[in-house]
């Protein structure tokens, strides 16, 4: 299951100029870490991405690493995955938001991801990096915002591709469920996984300030339980 | 300030035109010093009704029953008030006007308006009837004549005062107006602005653009979106940049102030909390009283004044957060690369 495209049309805003902005940043820096970094990614990731052993000792650059970590990424498929589903779902929890307040809020979800990230494997030396938890914060605003939007979503049954319109809370809640069982496994067993599923539930459920973040109309809307 | 202070301003106001002003502070010295003759003499040359000036005139002769000039005057008044005609209609405009709200009532406005225009005609002093019609008419210039009229009747009505006194924005600045009324919760009476602007606009973009807010109102109603107060609106978004500043400065400490303590960290909050407030409150338009104490303007400000606030609140909000990047960068210049783990 892979989210192609919100279907539904903006409210209040014409272009989600923050969301294409984050989205160019995004890929700039992987051009840099590519073809300038290239082969001294050790210490480059050490000073840039959340390393949770350094985060809880203070050492390393703390408030930096955190927001510099949502914008690093390990792989092209990394970052194409991560800013495709931030184009889906980011356009219109901006357009709810207004920029600014959506950059606010993106920010907020990734560190909220890096925190409980640090706070669960808090011995790891091992860097985290990717845009992931704050887009799953921006899905789970999503998915308070508009839980019956419709998401072009590519489906592979078997080697057939379908692209059905499916419903954004069986897609969020299907990406949310995928990381339930590695996290429990990564609490209790202290189980190795190449993604940070606890930074991706941390963003998850940082979601729920979307609502410090929302224009006063869509607040209103939210209140009044029609569509944002 | 003194009352003979007083007294000085309100004699410029009265040869100013300012009567309402020169009333207000002459009936404030007469409270003080009801045998102030001086006071009652102007404020018989200021009030509306001819009861209140044969009171005053009459009040000047009690204090000083030699002056001539005023008593001269307090006879002419007499006779005007006895060539007044009776108000023998009184019963018959009340009647009318009963029939106009009932029609109102039914949204007969066509009906309702027609009636209140005969109790008029029957009795013209009639505060009540002009009241009704500045209420339920659809035109503006009818509203704020009417106002003026009632207003004109008992100048101590302040609904009437501030009615009138939004009647005449409305009709200079109605984009504001209506945007003022909709802040309000008063979607009805935004919509009404609305309307007598557009059936008074000869621009087609103004048109275009009225028409837009009026399906937006409608739309609004259409959909029973709840009324959120503006103030209500500020609160809400002026917690979310400091919640990013807070978990920032946490993450900058370690997660445990207590371990790693960095209390300048601390200071920005109360700078990020009021950038935040000021920027909510240039987004939000509302009649806030912080127009009024810093930039001496009333309603929401002026776009002048939301600019300044937003420019300072950007500042406010920014400059810690650059504090905690720099905090970041300075550990990092001491920082020792760990080895590889695996």
């Amino acid at each position: 299951m892979f989210p192609l495209n919100d279907t539904e049309p903006n409210r209040y805003s014409f272009f989600p100029i923050m969301t294409v902005t984050i989205i160019v940043i995004n890929c700039l820096i992987f051009y840099i870490e590519i073809f300038v970094v290239g082969e001294n990614y050790w210490s480059f990731f050490m000073k840039y991405a959340v390393t949770p052993n350094l985060i809880l000792s203070a050492k390393g650059a703390g408030a930096l690493s955190n927001v510099s970590a949502m914008f690093l990424h390990g792989g092209l498929l990394h970052l194409l995955s991560n800013m495709l589903a931030l184009w889906v779902f980011g356009r219109r929890v901006e357009d709810a938001c207004g920029p600014w307040r959506f950059l606010a809020f993106y920010l907020l979800a990734g560190t909220w991801a890096h925190i409980l990230f640090t706070l669960v494997q808090y011995d790891s030396r091992i860097p985290g990096i990717g845009a992931s938890g704050a887009i799953f914060g921006v899905m789970g605003a999503y998915l308070l915002l508009y839980p019956g939007g419709r998401i072009r979503t590519l489906v592979l049954v078997s080697i057939v591709p379908l692209w059905p319109r499916i419903r954004a809370i069986w897609v969020v809640l299907y990406f949310v469920g995928i990381q339930i069982i590695p996290a429990i496994q990564i609490l209790l067993r202290k189980a190795d996984y190449s993604v940070n599923h606890w930074a991706h539930l941390g963003g998850f459920f940082s979601a729920v300030f979307i609502l410090l973040f929302l224009r006063p109309e869509a607040f209103a809307r939210y209140l009044s339980d029609t569509s944002v | 300030m003194s009352s003979s202070e007083d007294l000085q301003r309100a004699v410029q106001a009265a040869r100013a035109g300012r009567k309402v002003e020169a009333r207000d502070l002459l009936l404030k010295i007469v409270e003080v010093d009801p045998r102030n003759e001086m006071a009652w003499m102007w404020l018989s040359g200021v009030v509306d009704s001819l009861e209140d000036r044969i009171i005053a005139c009459e009040n000047v002769l009690t204090i000083n029953p030699t002056n001539e000039k005023v008593l001269a005057y307090l006879m002419k008044l007499q006779s005007q008030r006895e060539s007044k005609p009776a108000r023998k209609n009184s019963g018959e405009a009340a009647n009318l006007l009963h029939q106009a709200k009932v029609c109102a009532e039914r949204n007969d406005i066509t009906a309702a308006v027609r009636l209140a225009w005969q109790a008029l005609e029957k009795q013209d002093t009639y505060e009540d009837a002009w009241l009704f019609i500045a209420k339920i008419s659809p035109d503006l210039d009818q509203q704020i004549a009417a106002l003026e009229k009632a207003y004109k009747l008992n100048p101590s009505n302040t609904e009437a005062a501030s009615a009138l006194k939004q009647a005449r924005d409305s009709k200079a600045n109605p984009m504001r107006a209506a945007q003022q009324l909709e802040q309000a919760g008063e979607f009805e009476e935004a919509l009404k602005v609305y309307q007598g602007w557009a059936a008074r606009t000869k621009n087609s973009r103004d048109f275009d653009q009225i028409y837009r807010q009026i399906i937006r109102i409608e739309g609004l109603q259409k959909e029973k979106i709840r009324y959120v107060a503006p103030t209500s609106s500020i609160a809400r978004l002026t917690f979310g940049w400091p919640l990013l500043y807070i978990s920032l400065a946490l993450v900058q400490m370690g997660l445990n102030p207590f371990a790693h303590p960095t209390f300048y960290l601390w200071l920005g909050l109360p700078l990020v909390v009021v950038g935040s407030f000021l920027l909510s409150l240039a987004e939000v338009r509302s009649n806030h009283i912080l127009w009024q104490k810093i930039f001496g303007e009333q309603g929401d400000g002026s776009q002048f004044a939301r600019l300044i606030a937003a420019t300072a609140g950007w500042f406010l909000v920014i400059v810690p957060h650059l504090l905690i990047i720099l905090d970041s960068l300075n550990r990092l210049r001491n920082f020792h690369i760990p080895p590889k783990p695996f």
